[in-house]
């Protein structure tokens, strides 16, 4: 386990395909589109974020909640569960994994006022506390999760990687959170991805600078989606993202001027892992970084809305009906 | 009217009627034998699967809500279930019990693990009553073995254990040790918090390593061969080693200082001295060791007394109460000794060609809990009064 991920219940149990994702949204996708499906998911995502973030937590805690939140929605569709419950049971529970314990208050009190001008959180401890066992269910008891932050260093070291470039690349996997990679694919390959980004990153400004002479830009400033200080290398990435095939054969042999004078194309060919999931993964994130464009928070309340509809309180009749074709809509 | 600035209500009851629904009846799967024992955590059944095809036996662990205050609000699953949980879930090996399954009834989790008839507490119970009789070298051996098997890939998984003492080292009936209760145990690769700071006091006392006793914050895997070497000298001898007396928990931030138990350690070890321990003046209640009095290492001229004759069983066991955590065996290390090349080598039928007799567990109908399900088993033929597991090791805990 531990030392193993490939024996572990997250290798085993816990990396699905694209089938079994299409599946969990069916439902979902019949009253909203993928796109507002997915900043619907971003919104909770955020304010798992947002949380971990006012408790001081860890990266680690966040993103196994996060991972809890996205299982969980494996097998459920977001139109009938409460998220928000969801998500303070996720984050409740990853702080007991990962062996950082909360009081379970602390996590509604946080709630409530995440909340407050937006309907509150209506949970109180028990609640949240008797829910827990609904999602350890959910989550076939499966807790431990492995995360790519510590795969991404050991390539950092192996790789003798600049400290900003380390930098970028972790902000890469925290977005990359905010996709369905996790879900799909090994930890270490995700890590793979961040850096094949900075990367393509690099190639890119290393053209940009020889043709136009542009400086000043420092990655190590902050997160790409953490900071506004950073636009330049956010719009970098949103024109890969609207470019979307064809970058990644743009790495040119960044001897002498790329991340630490190694010939990435010759690394990334002699890694004993499939390029062409780590090429997926990268067009994961960069869509997301397409999608974001046009992300605004005050916008999903009403796409929540327009995903409940048809499901105000109708007779108990046509309820029953509707757990019906729920229940045959719904894989297993 | 829709407040669209506002998030729309979601239910949870059509969820929660289907989820409940669908979830099968622990005594529709399970037929409750009896109680086997209590403790802190909850209760542990022993329990026959009703499905004719597999007809095993297994001990289904209960574990009691998680409540606080005298409102007894119920805050969820507790720090420790949830390790034991995700740990066991994870951990696949032939000398780690094994969970079955995980069950959710009666707003109580319910952990399902193979059955195992015996432990070391119980076998050394009946080897020193009525009267000793000490137990054979291949069983000691065989038991020493296939613990440190099973504690070496505990620590290949980065996982320490934290409380081997004899009652959670459990044997089957066909003599392979299984290492139970998980329920302190913790991964220790890379962890987020110093591992002081979650749980201030762990191992039972007599098994507690030095560094622990001496308020080390950053300890490592090498106090669970700590423990493991005390129990090798109590499967030998049938006697705690080190039977130290605790210094009670006073309150919740301080842990006391457990003089009494240093001391039984130093009559045996001798006084630890920077030569044996470099670091040892690094250790938090390293002022307080100036009170106590010089005591010789004695252990070796001990071991002669013992039944057992083997000078390397003496220098495994001198290698593993090793003071210096970072001169302590390992694991990995203490399989590939030279003590288990010696004839009798190990086998992993502990019992074999063994002329002992144990009893089986026993087992009560009396508890009141899981008591419809319980009631369709045949009745024992001399009901005994529930065993404690915490019979004669209370473990503070201070989480």
């Amino acid at each position: 386990m531990a030392a193993n991920f490939w024996t572990s219940s997250h290798s085993t149990h816990w990396i699905l395909d694209r089938r079994q994702l299409a599946e969990a949204m069916a439902e979902d996708l019949e009253y909203v589109d993928i796109a507002t499906l997915t900043k619907i998911k971003m919104w909770y995502y955020n304010l798992i974020g947002k949380i971990g973030k006012r408790l001081q937590f860890r990266q680690q805690v966040i993103a196994t909640a996060i991972v809890y939140f996205k299982r969980f929605y494996t097998k459920n569709s977001i139109r009938s569960t409460d998220p928000s419950l969801v998500a303070a049971t996720c984050i409740y529970l990853a702080c007991k994994i990962e062996e950082c314990p909360q009081h379970i208050k602390n996590i509604i009190t946080e709630m409530k006022h995440a909340l407050a001008n937006l309907g509150g959180f209506d949970y109180d401890t028990s609640k949240v506390a008797e829910f827990e066992f609904y999602l350890l269910e959910e989550l076939e008891f499966y807790l431990i999760v492995y995360h790519p932050y510590r795969d991404l260093t050991l390539i950092a070291k192996e790789l003798r990687m600049e400290e900003s470039n380390l930098q970028t690349a972790w902000f890469v996997l925290n977005d990359s959170y905010r996709t369905d990679v996790c879900l799909l694919y090994a930890p270490h390959l995700i890590a793979l991805a961040a850096l094949y980004i900075i990367c393509v990153v690099h190639a890119e400004r290393y053209v940009e600078n020889n043709n136009n002479a542009v400086s000043g830009d420092d990655p190590s400033g902050g997160g790409i989606s953490h900071t506004h200080s950073n636009m330049h290398l956010h719009s970098q990435l949103h024109s890969m993202a609207t470019k979307k095939s064809g970058h990644h054969s743009n790495i040119p042999n960044t001897e002498g001027h790329g991340i630490n004078n190694r010939n990435m194309v010759q690394w990334f060919a002699d890694l004993n892992v499939e390029i062409e999931d780590i090429i997926e993964i990268t067009q994961e994130i960069l869509s997301l970084y397409n999608i974001w464009k046009d992300y605004s928070e005050e916008a999903v309340p009403a796409m929540l809305h327009a995903l409940k509809k048809g499901s105000q309180p109708t007779s108990p009749q046509s309820q029953q009906q509707q757990q019906q074709s729920q229940s045959t809509s719904q894989p297993a | 009217m829709e407040n669209t600035n506002e998030l729309p209500p979601m239910a949870m009851n059509e969820y929660k009627a289907k989820r409940d629904s669908g979830r099968q009846k622990i005594a529709s799967k399970y037929d409750i034998l009896g109680f086997i024992s209590s403790g802190t955590y909850g209760r542990v059944y022993k329990a026959k699967s009703r499905n004719k095809d597999d007809g095993k036996e297994y001990a289904i662990k209960k574990f009691k809500p998680d409540k606080e205050g005298e409102a007894a609000t119920y805050i969820g699953i507790s720090q420790s279930a949830c390790r034991e949980i995700a740990l066991c879930r994870e951990l696949h090996h032939e000398n780690i019990v094994g969970l079955e399954e995980v069950l959710l009834e009666d707003k109580s989790i319910h952990m399902v693990f193979e059955y195992a008839e015996h432990d070391l507490l119980q076998i050394i119970g009946f080897h020193s009553h009525p009267e000793r009789k000490f137990m054979s070298e291949y069983t000691i051996k065989s038991f020493l073995w296939q613990l440190l098997n099973g504690v070496a890939y505990l620590h290949a998984n980065w996982v320490m254990h934290r409380d081997l003492k004899p009652a959670n080292i459990l044997v089957t009936a066909n003599g392979v040790v299984k290492v139970g209760d998980l329920g302190l145990a913790r991964m220790f690769y890379k962890p987020l918090q110093p591992l002081f700071n979650g749980d201030k006091v762990v191992v039972t006392i007599w098994y507690r390593a030095p560094e622990l006793l001496l308020g080390s914050r950053h300890y490592t895997k090498a106090i669970d061969i700590w423990a493991i070497g005390c129990i090798f000298a109590e499967l030998i001898t049938l006697r705690p080693i080190f039977k130290g007396e605790e210094a009670k928990v006073e309150n919740k931030k301080t842990v006391p200082f457990q003089k009494n138990q240093l001391q039984k350690i130093f009559d045996i070890l001798g006084n630890p001295t920077k030569d044996r321990w470099p670091t040892i003046d690094q250790q938090p209640e390293y002022p307080n060791l100036a009170s106590f009095r010089h005591m010789p290492n004695i252990l070796r001229q001990m071991y002669q007394t013992w039944p057992i004759k083997s000078e390397q069983g003496c220098n495994l066991l001198a290698a593993m109460l090793e003071y210096d955590p970072l001169k302590r065996i390992t694991a990995e290390e203490a399989l590939n000794h030279p003590y288990f090349q010696e004839d009798p080598k190990p086998g992993m039928d502990s019992f074999a060609g063994q002329p002992v007799e144990f009893p089986l567990r026993r087992i009560t109908n009396e508890d009141k809990d899981m008591r419809a399900a319980a009631a369709a088993a045949p009745h024992q033929k001399h009901p005994v009064p529930p065993v404690k597991d915490d019979r004669n090791t209370k473990r503070p805990r201070v989480e």
